[in-house]
């Protein structure tokens, strides 16, 4: 009886440690994975919620194509009047810096893990979509964080405050600042980087291709001011796609419509779009009347940007998203406003007007454009200017645009009007550089920007 | 049903009837203790199988074959006794003698093992089934309920619903993440159905396992206690025996009465709407959601402002409304009379080779807003024993659940997200008046009327077309084989195989509201000779989930039980193995149509512009599916040495394997393990005081641990489809941490059992201390390093856990009048006594204690509140901030946050989870009547009460009773604490007053739960005795006393408490 025993239990040991390892391996819930391969790793890219839907709002915010009527700003939440008058520095967790950060999570998990990987020949093409396309979005989005989040590219870069580089996916790494100058670095090397490994065209305009990363390169040199090298690559992405919509052509702009545009239309070289802003909702953000009035009555933007209430007053509906979400990505109607710029400021003046005249016949009811005559280098620049911020509402570039103006001395001041009051901001004020989330500074030491 | 119930029956009569012709005995029996006649004792003839009871004077006829038949004569609290017929040819009267250690005759499971409970070591709980009996519910947990000290009910609403499942917990928490329910095993084997498919009427007892030694066997899923139910079955016995009971239940609930709940009076209210209308609080919506719902003052005023309507009409209309009592309207058209019935017929018998047990239950409940739910249990239990060696024990439960949709509650109406106090539901003719939940009437009317299905939602009648249907299916099944290798050895073989299957079938028809608004936001109006578009096709809707579950257990086990000299060996040693499956799958069809039954496709891909809203937005309802797989190997044994019958040690040692996703495999076993000790004193020669007839000390030390899968080295993506492009995409849901370490817990418990003079006073007592390590619980933490949360999962904090459990029973008065009172306490203190992440900040304890204090030294729930200093002349709430009166409520905060640690402007007050709690009962009788009632108490702990907050109340309407009280004018802050109401709102104003120190308040009370009367009569039909009962019971009565001065139930503070319920039983043992 006890040998019995003895080997039943025997039995029962080689039993458990044989097969029950293999018992326990199966998976636990099949809609969960580790991303492992290339195409994991892809997959992890194509979360477009997380990659192309998180860019920082609050700049937009922060800036002065809308204003909120008196009756709005008073039945708004707490933050959003605080971020309306530029006095926001309580925010807490839920914001533009964890949705950006998110981004930049995912890009560095698949940089990590891109590593284990084996390029070869047989995968080579995808290896590098991939790596590159991590790059792209990093770099996107610390540019995008930079023009939140600190002042304006200038002489003091070095030392000014810049944002959080992470440069891994692991969270035990701890936060600290560089300073301005390193961030754009990191950009701009990142981003020259990738250019040379997207391919030349992807399966959607959700994923980069070469001509995204010259776009971005373009629109981080002129942030810096930079503007031949802005003009190098600005040239290089309109090789790609020139086309412009065409306002006048019912069946690419629905003039009637309650939003005009289709999205992923053939202006779209990326796309993105900022995080939804409580500020910025169709119900509440008003166009600056004065703005509004810029557009001349066969400007067909008139109509197609803006929505009419019975009041008179106007709110936008122009987004290239073709909803109520606003679009951040890259345009080719972006395109040729830097090249444009560039040129004017390189004092190519005559090629700058070029530019900015083909857009406009786009814009304008057929045969009522007369293109603009203009020789003078800063008249050309102010209307250059001037156009830009007509032509590119709410895409996330006026925040960074008044930073970059003032920078170089335009003295733009902006004010809200508030109970019967105005509440003005400084050009080149601290408040420019919004400040941290403040959960973030008490967590982690870092120093808050100035107020 | 019937002819079933029917054919049972005759063939249990065929069973009872089998009696022979032979001679007669008479005897009466009585009580040694005092010589009163026993009624209803049972004489059973162990030769020929037959029985009798005594009358009610003790007296009793029963057949015998010859006088050296053996009779055996029992009766529930006295010893049995056998004697030969021939005994009352001398004597006329026989006594019995009184039982006198009740503790003794407890039969404990733990699930794998039954003991007696003089073998137990652990601290375990048994609810029998008279206990199970004394109250009235359809649902186990409901008779559990005030019954053990082990379990606490709560009557929170569930936090997180994916950890917890029942709102139960046993000895408090031991883990804060991770699941968080009790483990319930039913007939050995772990339950995973819905705890709602067990048939209280099957269950015969519960064992609640409370600390690590008693738990240990169940692993690592026992870490929240286990509760083990054991359901009635046959019995082997020689004398053939069947028992029928018949059990009919009928439960009558109170309706809620809502004018309870606070609502602004109508004229606050109108004013209030008709304030903020002109201050522009509604203008942007008006203006560029002008389809949305608006309350319909708001909607009169701005048709006013918009000249639409004349001055007199905007008015007579508002007048209208203030005349309205929108609870009343709602309670006269919507309340019915709930009802819920209840029958249940058990059979069960057995002979030497077998034995066998038949359930049936049925349930019916229906609501007061007519919702209706049935139920069906049917049970088979059957035992064989083909030779003395081996035992097959079969058992099988069934339990089919159907129920339908109501009325909709009176929390879902609400104009938009406006809940305003002047709801009317029907004109003045009795008609339905439309109500507008979600878009504007007037609006749509005017936009998009022609050519669309009618907007409107009625929500008397829409249940009519609305339809939701849940069905619910469920087997379970086990089967054991016992051998018998040795008279001291048996080997078990056991599975189990537990299926069930859920659907939900919602079907809303095309006339419902459901139906037409789906279809008319989708719908493009044609124009000219462009026919008008339906993207979502005209027809009913109908949306389907279908979940279902499979389990297996495979065990195999060794059970000996030798006495080796003056050693009793009593052990277990066994393995098994575990699967758990799940499918869920869920679609939505539209175009659909019953009969004949046909559906149109749709496409889910495409974005299609809606209305009114102007958006772009997919159909909803594409195909889901998910699914599960859990497996778990486990190892166990438990065994126990009691020496000379008195000293008792014993241990259990158990490894459990999962396949936790991403887990390393090191991480996927888990030891467990307790050692514990008893000495029953009482036994001992030293031991001669005569007070005590029982006297027994135990003692136990566990340990449990829980490892979160988030320890993983690898990050976990879930599997989704991208946003815009459809693309499969993977989404990081849970960030990896490879530093996380294990959460340990170690209990300690001692226990004392004893019972003094003859059982008039016993009890238990348990005392336990509980030191929790690397405690897991939500941190905050950088998330510039991953974004996708504000807190991550970290080992947080060390806690020290004590606690008594205490369970007395005395006999007050005993004889013609009995008096029996049982009193149950739960004695539980914790603190935190580690914290590792002093960055935490306090604000999220401060809202309600629900998360571990960061502070060393305070309750693991420790509630605080913010300093009050009173409103200032401006009516603005004040607090302290650097020691100066201040209403700079976010500087408040801040200092707060970064110094929590004996600041001015924060209080501490205690533990938000009661410290106290228990319950007395208490119970008497005379001749056939018994009366009991049970008064919960729950003490030494705080609560928060609700109070207005300015926002919510412009943004939904719900405001609370100090709003009546509010400051209005300077003055008012001498008598007042409540801040005057001011627009635009500084909604920190707002969180400083509901976070406010005056707003806390002790929550110590007591509470009446039910009151029963039962009345027992026993009467014989042939030589056969039945027993009848007749119980009513009355239940939810309410607080008896509070330590509040506000009149606010501590525990459902201004909301609506359980109705009182009314039942009436009838039960019929034969």
């Amino acid at each position: 009886m006890k040998r019995f025993l003895n080997i039943l239990w025997l039995g029962v040991i080689v039993f458990s440690l044989s097969a029950c390892q293999k018992y326990l391996e199966v998976q636990s819930n099949y809609g969960l994975a580790v991303p492992n391969s290339l195409d994991d790793l892809q997959k992890l890219l194509d979360d477009s919620q997380i990659m192309n839907l998180k860019f920082p709002s609050f700049g937009e915010a922060s800036a002065d194509n809308y204003y909120l009527s008196q009756s709005v700003y008073d039945a708004l939440i707490d933050y959003g009047q605080q971020t309306y008058i530029w006095q926001n520095d309580h925010m807490n967790f839920g914001n533009d810096w964890s949705s950006s950060y998110s981004t930049v999570y995912n890009s560095n998990l698949v940089l990590d893990r891109i590593k284990k990987i084996n390029r070869d020949e047989s995968n080579a093409n995808q290896y590098d979509a991939i790596y590159a396309s991590a790059k792209f979005y990093q770099a996107s989005q610390y540019l995008a964080l930079l023009w939140t989040y600190s002042k304006a590219y200038t002489q003091e870069s070095k030392t000014d405050m810049g944002i959080v580089l992470r440069n891994s996916s692991d969270f035990h790494a701890p936060s600290y600042r560089s300073s301005i100058a390193e961030c754009y670095e990191k950009v701009i090397t990142d981003l020259k980087e990738c250019s040379g490994m997207l391919p030349e065209k992807t399966s959607h305009v959700m994923r980069p291709n070469k001509y995204a990363a010259y776009a971005t390169l373009a629109r981080a040199y002129l942030s810096m001011q930079v503007y031949d090298s802005a003009n190098y690559y600005v040239d290089l992405a309109l090789k790609y796609n020139a086309d412009l919509l065409d306002f006048n052509n019912l069946s690419e702009v629905k003039m009637t419509a309650s939003y005009p545009f289709t999205i992923f239309n053939k202006e779209t070289l990326f796309y993105a779009e900022l995080l939804v802003n409580i500020n910025l909702t169709s119900s509440r953000a008003l166009t600056d009347t004065l703005l509004y009035r810029s557009y001349e009555s066969n400007d067909l933007r008139r109509s197609a940007y803006f929505k009419v209430a019975a009041d008179g007053t106007t709110t936008f509906k122009g987004s290239y998203a073709g909803s109520s979400k606003l679009f951040s990505g890259i345009a080719t109607d972006e395109l040729y406003l830097m090249r444009a710029e560039c040129n004017v400021r390189m004092g190519n003046v005559e090629a700058g007007m070029a530019d900015l005249n083909y857009l406009l016949r786009y814009r304008y009811k057929v045969g009522t454009f007369i293109p603009y005559v203009i020789k003078d280098k800063t008249e050309a620049l102010a209307l250059i200017l001037k156009e830009r911020r007509k032509e590119l509402l709410y895409r996330g570039l006026r925040w960074i645009d008044l930073k970059r103006l003032n920078a170089e001395g335009r003295e733009i001041s902006i004010a809200r009007k508030l109970n019967g009051q105005l509440i003005a901001l400084q050009p080149n004020s601290n408040a420019y550089a919004l400040p941290l989330p403040e959960d973030i500074i008490r967590l982690t030491g870092m120093q808050q920007n100035p107020k | 049903m019937k002819v079933l119930l029917t054919a049972l029956f005759t063939s249990v009569l065929f069973f009872v009837s089998k009696a022979q012709e032979k001679i007669w005995v008479q005897g009466t029996i009585v009580s040694a203790n005092g010589g009163k006649v026993l009624v209803g004792a049972s004489i059973r003839n162990k030769t020929l199988h037959n029985q009798a009871a005594s009358s009610l004077k003790g007296k009793f006829d029963i057949q015998v074959g010859n006088k050296e038949d053996s009779l055996l004569i029992s009766c529930i609290g006295y010893l049995d006794r056998t004697v030969a017929a021939g005994f009352f040819e001398k004597n006329k009267v026989l006594a019995l003698s009184v039982k006198e250690t009740y503790l003794e005759e407890a039969i404990v499971s733990t699930g794998y093992q039954t003991l007696k409970a003089n073998e137990v070591t652990g601290a375990i709980d048994v609810v029998d089934n008279k206990m199970l009996n004394q109250q009235v519910g359809t649902n186990i947990l409901d008779r559990l309920n005030n019954m053990t000290s082990a379990i606490r009910f709560d009557n929170q609403p569930i936090q997180n619903a994916d950890l917890q499942k029942l709102n139960i917990s046993v000895r408090g928490l031991s883990t804060i993440n991770g699941n968080l329910d009790p483990l319930i095993v039913l007939d050995g084997f772990i339950y995973e159905g819905d705890i709602s498919n067990i048939d209280p009427n099957s269950i015969e007892s519960v064992s609640i396992l409370k600390d690590a030694a008693a738990s240990a066997i169940w692993g690592a899923r026992a870490g929240n206690g286990v509760i083990v139910m054991t359901s009635k079955k046959g019995a082997f016995s020689k004398e053939q025996m069947t028992k029928i009971t018949l059990s009919n239940t009928i439960i009558l609930k109170e309706n809620n009465d809502l004018n309870k709940i606070y609502q602004p009076q109508n004229a606050d209210f109108i004013a209030l709407e008709k304030y903020l209308f002109e201050k522009g609080y509604y203008d942007s919506e008006l203006l560029y959601q002008p389809y949305l719902a608006q309350s319909p003052v708001i909607d009169l005023l701005d048709r006013r402002k918009r000249n639409l309507i004349s001055p007199a009409d905007s008015a007579s209309g508002i007048a209208k409304f203030m005349r309205q009592n929108g609870r009343q309207n709602y309670m006269d058209a919507f309340y019915n009379v709930p009802f819920v019935n209840q029958h249940a017929l058990n059979i069960s018998g057995g002979g030497t080779r077998n034995s066998y047990g038949f359930g049936i239950g049925y349930t019916g409940n229906k609501s007061e807003l007519d919702a209706f739910d049935r139920k069906i249990n049917i049970q088979l239990s059957n035992s064989f024993r083909p030779t003395d060696n081996i035992q097959l024990d079969l058992q099988v439960l069934y339990t089919n659940q159907d129920s339908r949709n109501g009325k909709p509650e009176f929390s879902s109406l609400s104009y938009g997200s406006m809940k305003a106090p002047y709801l009317q539901f029907l004109k003045e003719d009795g008609t339905e008046i439309p109500f507008e939940k979600e878009y504007r009437g007037s609006y749509l009317k005017e936009n998009y009327a022609k050519g669309y299905l009618p907007w409107d939602y009625y929500p008397l009648s829409e249940y009519k077309y609305a339809k939701d249907r849940r069905q619910n299916n469920e087997w379970f099944s086990s089967l054991n084989l016992k051998y018998k290798v040795l008279p001291y050895l048996h080997l078990n073989m056991g599975g189990q195989i537990q299926q069930q299957r859920t659907e939900n079938n919602e079907l809303n028809a095309l006339e419902s509201y459901e139906a037409r608004k789906w279809i008319n936001e989708f719908t493009i109006i044609g124009t000219g000779t462009t026919p008008t578009k339906y993207n979502i096709p005209l027809g009913g809707i109908k949306r389907y989930s279908a979940a279902e579950g499979r389990s297996y257990t495979m065990r195999g086990q060794i059970d000996f039980n030798k006495s080796i000299g003056r050693h009793l060996l009593v052990g277990i040693l066994g393995g098994e193995v575990r699967e758990n499956r799940s499918n869920t799958n869920s679609y939505t069809a539209y175009g659909y149509n019953e009969l004949p039954m046909s559906s149109t496709s749709v496409d889910f891909v495409t974005r299609f512009p809606t209305l009114p809203d102007d958006g772009m937005r997919r159909i909803p309802g594409a195909p889901q599916f998910f699914k599960n797989v859990n497996r778990f190997v486990s190892l166990y044994t438990n065994i126990s040495d009691r020496f000379m019958d008195r000293y008792g040690l014993s241990m259990s040692l158990r490894k459990d394997g999962a396949n936790i996703f991403g887990a390393s495999t090191n991480d996927r076993w888990s030891p467990l393990w307790s050692v514990g000790g008893s000495w029953d004193i009482h036994k001992e020669a030293f031991f001669k005081l005569a007070l005590f007839d029982y006297l027994k000390l135990r003692a136990t030390y566990g340990t449990s641990g829980n490892v979160d899968l988030r320890r993983s080295p690898d990050p976990i993506a879930y599997i989704g489809s991208a946003t815009y492009t459809s693309y499969p995409m993977y989404q990081i849901s849970t960030l990896n941490d490879p530093l996380l370490k294990w959460e340990r817990v170690a209990t300690t418990n001692f226990g004392l059992d004893f019972s003094l003079r003859r059982g008039r006073l016993s009890g238990r007592i348990d005392y336990y201390v509980k030191k929790g390590k690397d405690l897991y619980g939500l941190s905050e933490y950088d998330y510039t390093a991953w974004g996708l949360q504000g807190t991550v999962v970290k080992n947080l904090a060390g806690m020290r856990g004590q606690g008594f459990d205490i369970d007395l029973n005395s006999k007050n008065i005993s004889g013609k009048i009995n008096w029996d009172t049982r009193m149950i306490i739960s004695l539980n203190r914790n603190k935190t006594t580690q914290y590792y992440n002093l960055q935490n900040s306090i604000t999220s304890f401060l809202s309600g204690g629900n998360t571990i204090t960061p502070i060393v030294g305070k309750p693991l729930n420790a509630l605080a509140a913010y300093k009050w200093m009173g409103l200032n002349e401006f009516g603005e709430g004040q607090g302290l901030l650097d020691g100066q009166l201040s209403t700079n409520y976010t500087a408040i905060r801040n200092q707060a946050d970064a110094l929590p640690e004996g600041n001015e402007s924060i209080v501490y007050f205690g533990s938000s989870k009661p410290q106290v709690f228990g319950n007395v009962i208490n119970t008497l009788s005379w001749k056939s009547l018994i009366f009991s009632f049970n008064v919960s108490f729950k003490g030494n702990y705080y609560v928060r009460r609700p109070v207005t907050s300015y926002f919510s109340l412009f943004a939904n309407g719900t405001a609370y009773p100090d709003f009546d009280q509010r400051w209005q004018r300077p003055g008012d802050e001498q008598h007042t604490q409540v801040p005057g109401m001011k627009y635009p709102i500084n909604s920190m104003s707002d969180t400083f007053y509901q976070y406010a120190d005056i707003n806390v308040y002790k929550g110590d009370h007591l509470r009446l739960e039910y009151v029963s009367l039962t009345w027992q009569g026993k009467y014989t039909v042939g030589n056969r005795a039945f027993n009848m009962g007749l119980s009513a019971n009355a239940a939810n009565l309410g607080v008896l006393w509070r330590a509040n001065k506000l009149g606010i139930d501590p525990e459902f503070p201004y909301q609506l408490s359980p109705p009182k319920t009314f039942s009436i039983g009838l039960k019929i043992d034969y």
